[in-house]
């Protein structure tokens, strides 16, 4: 492959300029391929949102003209700075937010309020304090309608599954954020719903209780075949878990691009072609950040050597 | 160990100090009897049953009117929290009410009633059921709105949201309203019964009045007292405890 060759290349004499720039451009464009338009079909697809806009009653216009279809089973992320409206998309998929404009459906039929078939996740874990890990579980598997026999096995057998065997019979604020974290995730897919909405659920967890979960909740999506929309700021995050990537901007609040990740998965944060995917997205997360006006000059010519187009 | 030594000092010290004025003599023995003599009162009191059988009334009375308050507080707090007709009507009566003193309430109920312990309960419900109902009211706004919203999220509707998951969540709240509640209980049955003697111990208070005992009347404090505090620090405090600490609301040591 003429990346390897070129790399071999370095353990000689000192690369020249040119060669450097070759390597570079190589890599980019390698890197790019990864990245695919994604092209859904609103017939075909799980969740359609189609010309979706909200405005607050202060006037702000969170969201503005979105569009956007997503298949079953995919895991898409909203990426994007603060402000531009990726919590209000998620809410309104949700059924929490009533759109000022446009409609959302599932499986074809517009959505009418919050339902246990799109489960939301939220940053902070909102188990009921008053039952232990075991209790909360089986609540959300009684208002589901499971019948009572079920409801234990079913429930150990998610806390279980996010690794969180021995506390059944814990109070929630005996445990820690991380804990909380996956007794939540656990009470998510206990009620087994096709959708699962989150909303930059680690954010509030240590980096290192972060990276657990990514690939824990990585390893149960792979195992199950639900749909995952998952909001977050972190281009790291987003990268390593998701099979789509959307991004948004802020003011007013609209897509950007919609990207899919062509790496195999389960996925490593060390991986190289991640990171510079990562690079690439965060260029982009910058420049949306910033009105045009004041969007510095890039150097003439950068973007055609580097091969990027809009 | 050192608090509750602490504690027993300033009370040992405190009894010391009056009975050594009691002593001195600086006023009337028979207005201002020392510690011992009151005891004496309080041990012949609990000996011939006149306490006991006081005791008995008047906490009869007072536990059937706190759990009719009870009965209705509780509800109405939560109508007057979750329901928009009664937050918008209901709720401002409320209000004012509770500007009411709960002891003006007697002479309406001496009418309404007669003379009978028909008169107190309803003096005391009227004391204690707006302070319950506030409290449970504020025990709901105090919920956490990301429990609510989850509940809905998870399709918790219904009798279950109600039982399962607002009235648990509320529930400190509650209890502090059941703590206040009983307080204003307890202040409305001793006015009441002073007022308006038909036996219990307002009544033990008002015959040492007549009588001019002061040690009798001492001694009826003391044991009205006692009550108060086994009652507030033994049961509620507790009951408010354990609760704290089972939501987690209590600071992790």
């Amino acid at each position: 492959m003429p990346t390897r060759q070129t790399a071999e290349h370095y353990v000689g004499g000192p690369p020249t300029f040119g060669a450097m720039f070759k390597a570079l451009l190589e890599r980019w464009k390698s890197s790019l391929r990864l990245f695919q338009p994604a092209q859904v079909n609103s017939h075909r697809a799980k969740i359609s949102v189609a010309q979706v806009g909200h405005r607050y009653a202060n006037k702000v216009v969170a969201l503005q003209d979105v569009n956007l279809n997503i298949r079953s089973g995919e895991f898409v992320c909203l990426l994007g700075p603060s402000g531009c409206g990726k919590s209000t998309l998620l809410y309104a998929l949700a059924g929490h937010v009533v759109p000022t404009g446009g409609t959302v459906s599932i499986d074809g039929k517009p959505i009418q309020g919050p339902g246990p078939d799109r489960l939301l996740m939220f940053q902070e874990a909102a188990l009921f304090p008053w039952m232990t890990v075991l209790g909360n579980l089986k609540f959300a598997l009684a208002a589901r309608g499971v019948p009572r026999a079920e409801r234990e096995p079913r429930a150990r057998e998610f806390i279980r599954r996010v690794q969180l065997a021995g506390f059944e019979d814990t109070l929630p604020h005996q445990l820690s954020g991380g804990m909380k974290m996956r007794a939540s995730l656990a009470r998510a897919l206990a009620v087994d719903s096709a959708v699962l909405l989150m909303d930059e659920p680690f954010g509030s967890l240590d980096a290192q209780t972060r990276v657990h979960m990514q690939e824990l909740l990585q390893s149960i999506w792979l195992r199950a075949s639900k749909t995952v929309v998952f909001v977050t700021h972190d281009v790291h995050e987003a990268l390593m878990l998701g099979s789509r990537v959307v991004l948004m901007a802020p003011r007013p609040g609209r897509i950007v691009k919609d990207l899919e990740i062509h790496l195999p998965m389960p996925r490593s944060l060390e991986d190289r072609k991640l990171n510079e995917m990562s690079r690439y997205l965060q260029m982009l997360m910058r420049r949306v950040e910033r009105p045009e006006s004041e969007l510095p000059l890039p150097r003439p010519g950068a973007e055609e050597e580097v091969g990027l187009r809009h | 160990m050192k608090r509750w030594a602490q504690k027993l000092g300033v009370l040992v010290l405190l009894l010391a100090v009056w009975e050594g004025l009691a002593r001195l003599g600086l006023w009337s023995p028979h207005l201002f009897p020392g510690p011992s003599t009151v005891a004496k009162s309080l041990g012949a009191l609990v000996a011939d049953g006149r306490l006991g059988a006081a005791v008995l009334r008047s906490m009869g009375r007072l536990g059937r009117a706190y759990l009719i308050s009870v009965g209705i507080g509780v509800p109405l707090g939560l109508a007057n929290a979750r329901l928009s007709f009664f937050r918008n009507a209901v709720k401002p009566v409320v209000m004012g009410l509770q500007a009411l003193p709960s002891i003006c309430w007697l002479p309406l109920a001496l009418l309404w009633f007669g003379l009978n312990d028909a008169a107190i309960l309803f003096v005391v419900v009227m004391g204690s059921v707006l302070a319950i109902a506030i409290a449970t009211e504020d025990g709901v706004h105090a919920i956490d709105p990301q429990l609510i919203r989850v509940a809905h999220t998870l399709g918790v509707r219904g009798p279950r949201f109600s039982f399962g998951v607002l009235i648990p969540a509320a529930l400190p709240g509650i209890v502090t309203g059941l703590k206040l509640g009983w307080s204003f209980a307890w202040r409305a049955l001793l006015a009441g019964e002073l007022l308006f003697v038909s036996g219990g111990l307002g009544q033990l208070l008002t015959l040492g009045r007549e009588l001019m005992d002061v040690p009798l009347v001492m001694a009826v404090m003391v044991a009205i007292i006692a009550i108060g505090i086994f009652v507030d620090r033994v049961f509620f405090q507790t009951v408010e405890l354990r609760v704290r600490r089972r939501w987690g609301l209590m600071a992790s040591v």
